[in-house]
């Protein structure tokens, strides 16, 4: 009778869940989701502890921080979205902890080139890069100079990451888990079939119902309590899956054996 | 009698004894003076993208242009080129049009292109990946572990992966992309090795490319036609097909009448010598590339590479050290479990099973399995599963007691060990990853019954023998 109740309760929460994912979708980790990644290069002369402190202290939005190049010479900050005035808050404080001169100018630059289709700035004269700078002012207020125009390094760069499919995580799994299923199936039919009567058709049934129904319960659970979908997903549909089929195979052998003490 | 006991003592010893030293090997690793610095010489954990630095690669839509023959045009005073037949001198008019057709770019190409690449980089071997597409600039990013062998992602993501049979002289397109079934990568021993005494034998590398029944036809057909046939002067001349791929002409060649093709040999690097194994690999691997976009659907949309960069796992860089703790945890609750329990035995348990730990970290870096986070979770499961094994087998009095407790521990782990292989052939890292690390765990248990037999038996009198 329990176990009808907690079939039942698991089966509720997988119809929820459906309906959740179709109307709200899962939610995503910051760096699963779509977020921003903004690029900063430090040179080697800088504590990431430091930098995740500063980082946590200005940025909203759940900032990852990671160190980036194969030297460890940049940081890259990847959070849901950077407002301006994080980002301002952000340079102020790396410029006064590491005498730089990052700017939110250096971030908005290439937009704002891109946007206004300059394509060769090289190659305009200098009253045409002027009228570019006041056309830049008037339209985004933020004042640059010719050459700060015409720097093509930058320090900071701001990138749209798109997000992860859960589908593409998980569509791997599919085929393989099915595979694994089936022959499961199969050895619990051969195994089992004396235990009691239909047992043969019955246990492999009962195991590949209650596999799957755990495995779409825990994705149930994750969409309808919002917990945020990241690296661990498929971690825990593997662990899941093997726990659970240890306990099936231990609970049938079990009445197995109690069975033959039986006769 | 007590030579016996003696032997058996000795055994006893020299068995800890080795399983000391090689948890010592495993752990602390066995460091070679290299300059100034000591070098662990045993192989390192090969670890996932989630676990070390990945590599990430930004390809966006490439917006350049590229110059073609204009047909419409009359006279062009712009690019031209000059083609010179018999002494004629024409001008053909060119125009610059964009490489990406404009109604080529829409979200539907965009995500298949997504869809292309992960097919490419899966058929090259490379199963650790994410790709993501962003549908409104089509922008696509790919993630792959820190290897020599994702170097090669570059390539998978900016080519288009065309493939076309043309005569050399007409450029008439004899068979294309759609008539092949399928791209291996092969080599054969060049001519110049036959002809040289040098002691490194050189290769040809390329693709066997088989066709299609419509292309097999079409492929017999040519080899007819495209022959090498004596003129009226008695000269040699020959009557080419040209392959190729990406829009390059990569292998001229003509055929021979009797022949009867079922294949075609394209070599991609020639006289490539075995005297330096690297060089070699790298030029397969460069055809295997080619083959990979040839096995899968061309691109639809022109990607160039604007980023590529390394970036710090997703776990971090202490999730490592916090796992390890965190095993080193479980093994010494279930240890004090054991001597808690079992006495003197409980300590012999406690070095059975560190020594368990030991020979499958060994074997695992050995056999170059990839750790995830699901391997490291089946590290934990394996280790807890010899725990068990352990306790099952030990204060046995008989050895065919131990091998009944061992018996009746594989029965109830058979449809583990099946679900564990069917997970170690799986294409996906993760399910890899576990299966691959819990089949040693498996094969490293035979370590566990052999020692147990020798350590963990009950003596009737003491308690232990």
């Amino acid at each position: 009778m329990k176990k009808k109740v907690l079939y039942f309760v698991m089966i509720i929460a997988v119809i929820i869940g459906v309906i959740t994912i179709k109307t709200k979708g899962f939610n995503y980790s910051t760096l699963y989701g779509n977020h921003e990644r903004l690029e900063i290069s430090l040179g080697s002369n800088y504590n990431i502890k430091d930098i995740k402190s500063i980082v946590n202290q200005t940025v909203n939005g759940h900032p990852v921080v990671r160190t980036t190049t194969l030297f460890k010479t940049s940081v890259a900050i990847d959070s849901k979205k950077f407002s301006d005035e994080d980002v301002n808050k952000l340079f102020e404080k790396l410029n006064e902890k590491y005498q730089l001169d990052l700017s939110l100018n250096d971030i908005k630059k290439d937009k704002i080139l891109t946007e206004m289709n300059v394509t060769a700035l090289s190659e305009m004269s200098d009253e045409e890069k002027n009228n570019l700078i006041t056309q830049i002012k008037e339209k985004y207020n933020l004042e640059y100079t010719a050459e700060e125009l015409a720097e093509t390094t930058s320090k900071v760069q701001l990138s749209s990451v798109a997000k992860a499919s859960l589908y593409d995580m998980l569509k791997t799994f599919i085929i393989p888990l099915t595979i694994s299923l089936a022959i499961l199936m199969a050895y619990f039919a051969i195994k089992y079939h004396k235990l009691y009567k239909n047992a043969w058709i019955l246990v492999p049934v009962k195991l590949a119902f209650e596999m799957i129904l755990t495995q779409s319960f825990i994705l149930a659970v994750i969409v309808i309590a919002r917990i945020p979908v990241s690296t661990y997903i498929p971690t825990l549909v593997t662990v899941v899956w093997i726990l659970q089929l240890i306990i099936e195979t231990l609970k049938n052998e079990r009445a197995l054996t109690s069975s033959k003490t039986e006769k | 009698m007590k030579k016996k006991t003696l032997t058996n003592i000795l055994t006893r010893i020299l068995v800890i004894l080795l399983i000391i030293l090689v948890s010592a090997i495993a752990f602390l690793g066995i460091q070679k003076k290299e300059l100034n610095n000591w070098k662990n010489i045993l192989p390192d954990y090969t670890l996932s993208k989630e676990l070390s630095n990945i590599r990430t690669f930004v390809f966006s839509v490439d917006t350049s242009t590229e110059e073609v023959e204009d047909e419409n045009a009359e006279n062009s005073t712009n690019a031209t080129t000059e083609n010179q037949t018999e002494g004629e001198k024409t001008e053909t008019p060119k125009k610059q049009v964009p490489v990406n057709d404009p109604s080529v770019l829409n979200v539907d190409n965009y995500k298949k292109s997504k869809e292309v690449i992960s097919e490419r980089l899966k058929k090259f071997g490379i199963t650790d990946y994410s790709v993501t597409v962003n549908e409104e600039n089509g922008e696509i990013s790919v993630d792959v572990p820190y290897k020599s062998i994702t170097d090669y992602t570059v390539s998978l993501g900016i080519n288009k992966g065309t493939f076309l049979l043309i005569d050399t002289d007409t450029k008439e397109n004899l068979i294309s992309q759609d008539l092949i079934k399928s791209v291996t990568v092969n080599y054969k021993q060049s001519s110049a090795t036959q002809s040289t005494q040098s002691k490194y034998a050189s290769y040809d590398i390329g693709l066997v490319v088989k066709f299609k029944k419509d292309g097999l036809s079409k492929l017999n057909e040519i080899s007819k036609k495209y022959i090498e046939t004596m003129n009226e002067n008695g000269e040699a001349t020959q009557k080419t097909v040209t392959v190729q791929i990406d829009g390059e002409d990569r292998y001229t060649t003509y055929f021979s009448p009797e022949g009867n093709y079922t294949e075609l040999f394209i070599p991609i690097s020639q006289n490539v010598s075995t005297e330096n194994m690297d060089t070699f690999n790298d030029k397969y691997n460069e055809a295997a590339v080619i083959a990979s976009e040839l096995n899968t659907e061309s691109m639809p949309i022109k990607y160039s590479l604007t980023k590529g960069t390394f970036i710090e796992s997703y776990t971090g860089e202490n999730f490592l050290k916090c796992a390890a703790i965190a095993l080193a945890v479980v093994v010494a609750i279930l240890s004090i479990i054991l001597i808690a329990k079992y006495k003197t035995i409980g300590i012999l348990a406690t070095i059975i099973e560190i020594g368990f730990i030991a020979i499958h970290s060994l074997l695992i870096r050995a056999a170059v399995v990839s750790l995830t986070l699901s391997g490291l979770a089946a590290i934990l499961t394996v280790t807890i599963m010899n725990y068990i094994l352990i306790s099952m087998l030990i204060n046995k009095e008989k050895v065919i007691e131990q091998l009944e407790a061992c018996k009746k521990f594989i029965i109830n782990i058979i449809p583990f060990i099946i679900t564990i292989i069917v997970f170690a052939f799986s294409r996906n890292v993760h399910l890899q990853s576990v299966g691959m690390v819990a089949i040693w765990g498996i094969i490293t248990f035979i370590y566990t019954v052999l020692v147990a037999m020798l350590l963990l038996r009950k003596n009737k009198k003491n308690g232990v023998e």
